[in-house]
């Protein structure tokens, strides 16, 4: 049955065109798939945010949504999303992605040390520091 | 009265020595300390520095080294980082951020002498157009206190109104210039795309931030736009290209101006009296010479989605560095790192941050980057060639900033799209990147509409003339509610 | 039934600029907590990166020397996540379009050339450090490595077994310690290899692999990949599966185990960094660089054969890293170049002996290209022999002075003087009758008896020539 959905899913990218079958490879590189399938329509990218999408948009955003507040985010969160399908029936074939409004290269810098130790003044503004260091919880490797 | 002169009545009177810029600057902080109360425009005020700056700037007077700016008192809005001095981009995350250097628009004014009057209230991290969502609470539009002043530079629109500043910075991601200068009756100019440098800017949306001047009339502004822009080496996206003098075509005649007019810009949702009083000023702008032609651009309720995905996936990324670990808010007694994380950004982010920052985690996220993030892109780059396209026929495009006048405190703020599309018209041309303009115009119920000019790139100086010719046979850029005067 | 492994490796190697890749703050090893990181490094509030003219110069080098297609345009991406070592909450690095794409590198193997491709590679920023049980409970960031430049070097799985794998590695090392674009110190993390492991029966697809990290010495890379080898083929063969992870390498066990698994896989969310607009590099830009790229190691070991004369296994140490080859070549230039080989054994044999027993990089040496060479100008001048210099070379190893100083010093210059010689010789012959009777009797092998007689009368210092002239001379007559 999954293999099946999964097809059909591939086959959704593929007939879009190399693009829309990166965006394939992309969701495939990643354990959420089951995710995908559950809101993914056929010949449709309109989605609406129940629960477990909150929390992993809560989890990539790290931002902690407490049980009560879910159904507001996602009430509002769909809305947003709502308007993004708007964008869905224009055809965009052959237009460049823009990502900056000139087209100009990128300006080189010279390879000079030009900063000095600020550290003092710069840690001055920091939550907890000791021995010059930025403190977080204990980091387990 | 001091603050009922213009700023060139102003410079003139500091440079005769006939009012010393102490002066100037107390008057200032005096009317602050009166009216800001009731208005909340200022995060925060620095009379010390302020007067400080002021007794240099009387120096410069003095000894012959003073600009046409110099003992000017300003008002920053609370996204430029200012050393030594609290930069909150009007949210808790930052409330105690003291940024230990200075933007490079800061640098730049303090240059040109001009005083620090203080920082003026915004939309938290600039995202919102009624600085409603500023954690120190909204500022009020000095033309009706049940009003929203516009945003997200809504504090800096209320003190160039009120008079509480005779010149205000702002930045426009979305309209954050133009809509709160339609909304509270002022003029203001977002430049092209990478003519100011972002250097200390906090980011909001990297290719879409770009600060400008907001000021009673387009002279004023044009000034300051000289002042305040600069090419800067730290800023990548900034052009390396000489600056004009932006007020050098100040007097240039509007004669043989071509004006187009979109229209989808006067089409559903336009509030009719918004509609009135821009036609009446275009009217008012061809009896100085110019004419109109009609010019298309077709693509334009494209822009509002297509920016509400790219600037908050912008923003969901330049957001991540406020994790409670360098500076800014960290929540009490975290148990582990995640925890750390998320409460400090839950805590210390508004809704309307987190909405955004989730919403743009989402567009960028497996499976969606193609539906959304690059066909967002795409469409931008549309909505860009609309105008190029728009701009063979016509010299400028104009129309409404902003569908209607100044909305109520708390109308919109339960539906965010709602607020999304009191955006459609300044949008578009943020996609772009093009220099746009807010020139008081009239008013619609009793609240004042700007007139939205538009031009291809870098045509900042003829922007900045065609508002003040219109200036020169109008007078609602001078027009102050009666308990400001 | 046997089994094939497939191995790819990213390594890490970190650029050897002055200042940072997206700001002017230093990324010199071992200094202060925090001081090297400035405002830009820390991610602080309107802070923008601007890219370092040098790590594009270096990437372009990189791809010269790998044959390797040069990315003309090229988009730093945002790869985003949180952790306490990456200050903005996103490293910038190239995803889609990086600065050196497809290219190869050739090893030896068993005396056999093998190709090896390079998929890419790219630039980005390198992390923080955590540093641990500064303050109970709390881990401490130090955040100086963050934003130092890095070329990270993807490999093709073209790599089967882990003595390829490491011959892959050595070889990068040097050609990027030659090229001068990275100082190639393992212990400091300056050249980091991650290894992607894999086994397959022949013709099956690939399996899972899994990926070794942080290995800071080529011999525990080999080892590592062997015991993964047969971890992950005893782990099929008796029913189980290989699963994709992470392995951290034991090297007092001589074991792989699991690093914690994150609670889910990471989804990064790559996009084009709007602070940075899109590099791009001209033709004119690569040949600059090609025009100041030194010569590879590969050419320079058959130039060194070919031109020089020197043995392939000669060759071969000499070009072993950029500071010996050079070394090498100022030798040979202070010596006038007329004796590659003399040169050539000098180093391989005393002055690496000395080096390798001390614990001493070729840099660090105590006698410099122009003290060897005053030595060996020494010998070929006749004023020592070859065996007086190994006396010399240990007194310069000690730091006695320039080999002149030191033969003046202890009197060791060597004796010419024919008449000296002659007296000698005639001594030795007179007090070797018996010797002498033999030699003439057809014992052509005495003569290396009389010459170490003579050279012991002359306290080493009668010249070996000489002597053997006027002996072969006198044993005639």
């Amino acid at each position: 049955m999954k293999a099946v959905l999964w097809y059909f899913i591939a086959l959704f990218f593929a007939r879009r065109g190399p693009a829309y079958f990166r965006g394939f490879l992309r969701l495939l590189s990643v354990k959420v798939v089951s995710r995908a399938i559950s809101n993914f329509q056929i010949g449709s990218v309109e989605v609406s945010i129940g629960k477990s999408e909150v929390e992993y948009i809560s989890r990539l955003a790290m931002i902690d949504v407490a049980d009560d507040e879910v159904e507001q985010v996602s009430a509002k969160l769909s809305k947003v999303l709502d308007l993004f399908a708007q964008m869905e029936a224009v055809n965009t074939d052959g237009v460049e992605p823009m990502a900056h409004p000139h087209e100009v290269a990128q300006r080189l810098r010279a390879d000079e040390i030009t900063e000095t130790d600020q550290h003092e003044k710069l840690q001055s503004v920091a939550p907890a520091t000791a021995q010059d260091m930025y403190l977080v919880p204990q980091v387990i490797e | 009265m001091l603050h009922t002169l213009s700023v060139k009545q102003m410079s003139e009177k500091l440079h005769a020595g006939e009012i010393s810029s102490v002066e100037l600057t107390q008057h200032y902080l005096d009317r602050i300390s009166q009216f800001d109360p009731e208005l909340n425009a200022y995060v925060t005020v620095t009379p010390e520095l302020a007067l400080e700056m002021a007794r240099e700037a009387d120096e410069r007077l003095k000894n012959g080294t003073a600009g046409v700016l110099t003992g000017i008192p300003v008002a920053h809005k609370d996204i430029f980082c200012t050393d030594g001095v609290k930069t909150t981009c009007s949210s808790k995350m930052l409330d105690n951020f003291i940024a230990p250097y200075d933007a490079h628009v800061v640098t730049l004014l303090k240059k040109a002498g001009m005083p620090i009057l203080g920082k003026t209230n915004m939309d938290e991290f600039a995202m919102g157009s009624s600085s409603e969502s500023s954690y120190y609470g909204p500022t009020k539009n000095p033309w009706d206190l049940n009003a929203v002043p516009g945003g997200s530079s809504g504090g800096a629109a209320a003190v160039v109104a009120a008079n509480l500043a005779p010149m205000a910075t702002g930045t426009d991601t979305g309209g954050s210039i133009r809509q709160p200068a339609s909304f509270c009756g002022i003029t203001g100019i977002k430049p092209t795309y990478g003519t100011v440098s972002r250097f200390g800017i906090i980011a909001y949306a990297s290719s879409f931030d770009q600060a400008g001047p907001m000021s009673r009339s387009a002279e004023e502004s044009a000034w300051m736009l000289n002042a305040m822009s600069e090419f800067d080496s730290r800023d990548s996206t900034c052009l390396d290209m000489e600056r004009p003098d932006f007020a050098a075509n100040l007097g240039d005649s509007l004669q043989g101006l071509k004006v187009g007019v979109p229209a989808e810009y006067f089409g559903e949702g336009l509030d009719p009296e918004v509609e009135k009083v821009v036609k009446d000023a275009i009217a008012e702008i061809e009896k100085l010479g110019a004419t109109t032609v009609p010019v298309s651009l077709p693509n334009k309720d494209l822009a509002v989605p297509s920016y509400y995905v790219l600037a908050p996936a912008e923003a969901s990324s330049n957001l991540s560095r406020y994790d409670g670990v360098r500076f800014g808010y960290r929540c009490e007694n975290p148990t582990d790192l995640q925890d750390l994380y998320k409460r400090s950004r839950a805590e210390g982010f508004g809704a309307e941050v987190k909405r955004r920052i989730m919403v743009g985690a989402y567009a960028l996220s497996a499976g969606y980057y193609d539906a959304y993030y690059l066909k967002a892109q795409r469409l931008r780059r549309m909505v860009r060639d609309d105008f190029t396209n728009a701009f063979e026929q016509c010299d400028v495009i104009m129309g409404p900033v902003a569908p209607t006048p100044a909305f109520n405190i708390g109308e919109k703020t339960d539906d965010p799209t709602s607020m999304y599309l009191a955006d459609l018209y300044t949008i578009p041309v943020n996609l772009g990147g093009f220099p746009g303009m807010s020139v008081p115009a009239g008013f619609a119920n009793g609240r004042p509409v700007g007139l939205h000019i538009v031009g291809p790139y870098f045509s900042e100086a003829k922007l900045l003339n065609i508002g003040h010719q219109f200036q020169q046979v109008t007078d609602w850029h001078k027009q102050t509610p009666a308990q400001y005067q | 039934m046997s089994w094939e492994v497939v191995i790819g490796l990213e390594i890490h190697a970190q650029l050897t600029t002055k200042s940072k890749i997206f700001s002017g703050a230093s990324i010199a090893y071992g200094a202060a907590p925090n001081s090297q990181a400035c405002a830009v490094d820390l991610g602080m509030p309107g802070m923008l990166p601007v890219v370092n003219h040098a790590v594009i110069g270096k990437g372009i080098a990189l791809g010269l020397a790998l044959n390797a297609e040069l990315g003309k345009k090229q988009v730093f991406d945002r790869k985003n996540y949180f952790y306490p070592d990456l200050p903005k909450g996103y490293q910038t690095t190239q995803m889609d379009y990086p600065i050196v794409g497809k290219g190869y590198l050739d090893i030896e193997i068993d005396g056999e050339t093998k190709r090896i491709g390079v998929t890419r590679a790219h630039l980005e920023e390198d992390a923080g450090k955590s540093n641990h049980g500064i303050v109970p409970g709390m881990t401490g960031i130090d955040l100086n490595r963050a934003g130092t430049p890095l070329l990270e070097i993807v490999s093709e799985p073209d790599l089967s077994s882990a003595q390829e794998a490491v011959a892959y590695a050595r070889k990068m090392h040097e050609l990027v310690t030659f090229l001068g674009i990275c100082d190639g110190n393992m212990q400091e993390g300056s050249f980091r290899v991650d290894s992607n492991v894999s086994v397959r029966r022949p013709g099956e697809p690939l399996g899972t692999r899994a990926e070794l990290k942080n290995i800071n010495s080529f011999r525990f890379i080999e080892k590592a990949i062997e015991f993964e080898i047969e971890r992950q083929i005893d782990l099929i063969e008796s029913g189980g599966k290989v699963v994709q992870e992470t392995r951290l390498y034991d090297s007092e066990t001589n074991t792989t185990r699991s690093m914690r698994t994150k609670e889910e896989a990471n989804d990064y969310r790559y996009f084009p960094c709007p602070d940075l607009l899109p590099v791009r590099i001209t033709d004119e830009d690569i040949e600059a660089v090609r025009a100041t790229m030194p010569e590879l190691p590969g050419a320079k070991r058959a130039r060194y054969v070919a031109e020089l004369g020197l043995s392939e296994y000669d060759a071969g140490v000499l070009t072993s890293s950029r500071a010996m080859a050079e070394y090498f070549e100022a030798l040979l230039e202070h010596t006038g170049g007329k004796d590659a080989k003399v040169c050539a054994n000098w180093i391989t044999s005393d002055l690496a002996g000395a080096l390798n027993k001390a614990g001493l990089d070729i840099a660090d040496s105590p006698i410099s290209e122009q003290m060897l060479a005053g030595m060996i100008n020494r010998i070929q001048d006749d004023t020592i022999s070859g065996k007086i210099a190994k006396q010399v070379f240990d007194a310069m190893w000690k730091g006695e002075g320039s080999a002149d100083e030191i033969i003046e010093a202890k009197g060791l210059k060597q004796i010419t003087d024919t008449g000296a010689i002659e007296a000698m010789v005639d001594e030795v012959l007179a007090n070797n009758p018996s010797q002498v009777e033999a030699y003439k009797g057809g014992q052509e092998k005495m003569m290396g008896y009389f010459v170490g007689q003579v050279m012991k009368a002359s306290g080493g210092q009668a010249n070996p020539g000489q002597v053997n002239k006027l002996l072969k001379e006198k044993l005639s007559s």
